[in-house]
């Protein structure tokens, strides 16, 4: 299926191009926006990636959205631009609601000249959420970065998630104060936590948090990333570290004790992480992804106690609905550098 | 050794609200519509949202006969219709399962003894610790024996190291006397701080963003107060008729329907000082204040600043539609007034000469809530020096429906004549953000397991509005008072209310 990036036009003229199309568009329509949405990608499909799923988030939260498809090994340098609008009926009677898209394509040297394509086309007041797809570039150009408000990634994509880090890190420190950043990868993982949390409200399961022995994470081919920020939250939550038993990982508590862990793939696995099991000696804490999708089932088995489940929102896989979650959501992430310092060493491995 | 939600470390930066407590919810007169149309859906949707606490049981005290099972099916099938999320058969079973129908008339004790009996048997089965959230849902002739028994049975009071909390529908009796008896049977079951006083429009995000409007801007609350503002009108219009409520409504009347409680409590929020912090009673004691500095109308005043009306036949949406005399149920003599005009005067420092409008009014031809802060015209200078005409500004909060906030301001039309026209910026919920609105009773539940207390009304609230009205009831039931007033089904109210305004130099709003 081919997707369309729009009209064709001139990147001088965009402007006025935007204005023509809503001057001549019904009077049903109105245009929206909450935010400067930039993709930058370097992907040969892009364009066709990503134009649906800016139609899929249009439906829930307006923006104007700025479509980057790069491609800096081009020999030759060009600049090409398309301009459309993604419009939903959300409720029958009412206008419809349109965002819009402006696409460019940057080829060879016009690829380095992205905050100037990025700084001419916002739009004045609203925040610049940047969702790089992919690998980031080394040596970041802080005349972007400053500028972004909410730098938006997905480390599940990354080729080599230690060496980025490393330069989220460096890019996090460019950025003002306002800057937050948001690894999708750790969007995903909120309604997991939030569930696994909801166990530990019931006081038979908080009074053995502290006394954790096992962990057990069972994630779809392709995600051992995602299943290691569950670990890392788990760890950098309960104040366990990072050590080495018999040359196999383990945390340790603050209490000395050892805490054992097994990330298994499951091929089968519908959802990116399936389930994870917690050991708390005489008792065990499960939360799994229901078959239907849309929930998780928390579990809780301890001796003399009647087992407790509780059905809790899972989130769907859907990348459009990741992005939206994080689209909705104003507050930083503080628990998630210390998640991933908390698995560091066991990035680099398989 | 932590006990608690919030002793859970693995909370913390998951949810920026309050963890609602593992509780049982009583219901009492849960056979009513309320149940059905709004409390069990709204249950459901916090479910269906992750938001209920790791154990909840809701158990339906009634008279009827039925069993758990069949009330569950009831309920089920009230869900399917009125939930606003539909239903997922799997989680509607497991949260039905801790559904369970005590059937006891409201004065048996053996009835509340037996249901603390359930109580404890629930508590030891599902871990609800001993929490316990009374909800009145019955009739309000009902709420005092309930009470009573309640605290006969022990029931009212706290378990240790539990809460045992009660929320009381509206109306919150029916003048300033019964008012005070219902409140003070209240007091005799349960403290203030664990009474939660419902009152529904405060539960709609639009009226929580009042606060945040006024409180987290800088540009309107510099310009809130009377050197910028003229006048302020508060409308609630619908067009429905009476119903299927003329019992309740030929005792009530749109005074104390609608003005009593949502419309002060609105007024409330639009004209008072910051609170000094977020908390339930810094928020309701700035209310109060508000209710404090409003003039009291008595005797002629109530003459001159209040026009009540009831509507005859009309069109509505161009079918023809009885006058409320011919509404079934309704006396054919009947006085009671379906419309009523208000101005309002708040003495303070803040609003001290600015009229506050109000109107309520049912067969009007537009369904609609909002608040207009009409700002004070330019000064006869430039653009304003040969006509007055020109719109003043005007701020809108609409409550419902269409929740959002527009401005009117002047702006030049293209062209080489300079002609001035209004234009309005306009802000839609619905436009900005896509996700659905939870129901006022979803917030309004939630808060009331988690303890705030905030967007529920406090006793001295409820009293204090009971005064304002009664002064009002008073002076219609003197012979000289101004007789009713009448207008036709789908206008915009009897001429009268506009005349209210006339002192004024203000007119009503068009909606």
């Amino acid at each position: 299926m081919t997707v369309s990036p729009g009209l064709a036009v001139e990147v001088g003229d965009i402007d006025r191009q935007l204005g023509l199309l809503w001057e001549q568009s019904d009077a049903g329509k109105v245009r929206a926006s909450l935010v400067n949405l930039v993709i930058y990608s370097e992907a040969p499909d892009a364009m066709a990636a990503n134009t649906p799923l800016l139609s899929e988030i249009a439906a829930d939260h307006a923006f104007r959205a700025l479509l980057v498809q790069a491609q800096p090994e081009a020999k030759k340098s060009d600049v090409r631009a398309w301009i459309t609008a993604h419009c939903h009926l959300r409720e029958t009677g009412k206008k419809e609601i349109c965002s819009e898209q402006i696409t460019f394509q940057l080829d060879g040297p016009a690829a380095g000249r992205l905050p100037s394509i990025v700084f001419s086309h916002l739009d004045t007041d609203l925040p610049l959420y940047l969702w790089w797809q992919g690998d980031l570039h080394p040596d970041p150009d802080p005349q972007l970065w400053r500028w972004v408000d909410r730098l938006i990634v997905d480390s599940n994509s990354w080729s080599d998630p230690a060496a980025q880090f490393r330069i989220l890190r460096e890019i996090q420190s460019l950025g003002r104060t306002r800057s937050a950043l948001a690894d999708l990868n750790w969007t995903r993982l909120f309604h997991l936590r939030y569930a696994v949390a909801q166990i530990f409200d019931l006081p038979a399961a908080l009074e053995r948090l502290d006394r954790i022995d096992r962990v057990e994470i069972v994630h779809a081919p392709g995600h051992r990333l995602t299943a290691l920020q569950l670990l890392g939250w788990l760890a950098s939550r309960l104040g366990w570290s990072l050590d080495r038993d018999d040359h196999a990982p383990v945390f340790r508590r603050p209490d000395g004790g050892t805490v054992t862990f097994q990330l298994n793939v499951n091929q089968d696995a519908k959802a990116c992480v399936a389930s994870i099991d917690i050991g708390l000696g005489d008792a065990t804490a499960s939360v799994r992804r229901k078959t239907s999708g849309e929930y998780y089932l928390g579990m809780f088995t301890a001796p003399h106690q009647a087992p407790f489940t509780q059905m809790l929102p899972a989130e769907r896989n859907k990348t459009s609905d990741i992005l939206l979650s994080e689209l909705s959501r104003i507050s930083r992430h503080p628990l998630f550098w210390p998640a991933i310092r908390a698995i560091e060493p066991l990035l680099s491995q398989p | 050794m932590p006990e608690t939600a919030s002793d859970n470390p693995l909370r913390y930066n998951l949810v920026n609200r309050p963890v609602p407590d593992p509780c049982i919810i009583v219901i009492f007169g849960a056979t009513g519509d309320l149940t059905r149309r709004k409390l069990i859906p709204a249950l459901y949707n916090l479910a269906a949202d992750g938001n209920l606490p790791s154990s909840l049981a809701v158990v339906c005290f009634a008279r009827r006969e039925k069993t758990s099972e069949s009330f569950r099916e009831e309920l089920g099938e009230a869900a399917r219709k009125y939930s606003r999320r539909p239903l997922n058969d799997e989680l509607w079973t497991r949260f039905a399962a801790n559904i369970f129908y005590h059937r006891s008339s409201f004065d048996q004790m053996e009835g509340y003894t037996a249901l603390g009996n359930e109580l404890n048997a629930i508590d030891q089965r599902l871990g609800t610790r001993g929490n316990r959230l009374y909800y009145l849902a019955s009739s309000p002739t009902e709420f005092d024996i309930i009470l009573e028994n309640l605290s006969a049975s022990g029931l009212s009071q706290a378990k240790p190291g539990a809460w045992s909390r009660l929320i009381v529908e509206k109306p919150f009796g029916t003048d300033l006397p019964s008012a005070h008896r219902l409140n003070d049977a209240v007091a005799a079951a349960f403290p203030e701080r664990d009474t939660f006083r419902i009152d529904h429009y405060l539960g709609k995000e639009t009226a929580q963003n009042i606060m945040v409007l006024r409180f987290a801007n800088t540009v309107f609350e510099a310009l809130w107060n009377r050197r910028y503002v003229d006048n302020v009108q508060i409308t609630a219009s619908e067009p429905l008729g009476v119903e299927s409520r003329a019992g309740y409504y030929e005792n009530s009347g749109a005074l104390r329907d609608m003005v009593q409680n949502h419309l002060l409590q609105l007024l409330c929020l639009t004209a008072m000082e910051p609170p000094i912090d977020l908390g339930a009673d810094a928020v309701r004691n700035e209310k109060v204040k508000v209710m404090q500095a409003l003039r009291p109308l008595t005797g002629a005043a109530v003459a001159e600043n209040v026009v009540r009306a009831q509507y005859t036949e009309g069109f509505i949406n161009g079918h023809e539609v009885p006058g409320y005399r011919h509404e079934p149920g309704v006396a054919p003599e009947s006085m009671v007034e379906t419309y009523v005009a208000l101005r309002l005067h708040i003495d303070n420092w803040r609003w001290a000469g600015v009229p506050f409008f109000m109107r309520v009014g049912k067969r009007l031809p537009k369904s609609g809530t909002e608040i207009a802060i009409q700002f004070r015209g330019t000064p006869p200078v430039l653009f304003n020096r040969e006509s007055k005409l020109q719109d003043p500004n005007v701020l809108v909060i609409r409550i419902q429906p269409d929740e959002g906030i527009s401005f009117r301001m002047a702006a030049k039309m293209p062209g080489a004549m300079l002609q001035l026209e209004p234009v309005k910026m306009d802000f839609h919920y619905g436009t900005s953000f896509g996700k659905a609105t939870p129901e006022a009773y979803e917030r309004l539940l939630l808060d009331a397991m988690s303890g705030d207390a905030t967007l529920f009304a406090r006793r001295d609230e409820v009293e204090h509005a009971w005064t304002f009205i009664d002064h009002i009831r008073q002076a219609w039931q003197d012979d000289s008072a101004p007789r009713l007033d009448f207008y036709p089904a789908g206008s915009w109210g009897p001429r009268q209310a506009d005349e209210l305004l006339a002192p004024d130099h203000a007119v009503w709003r068009r909606l």
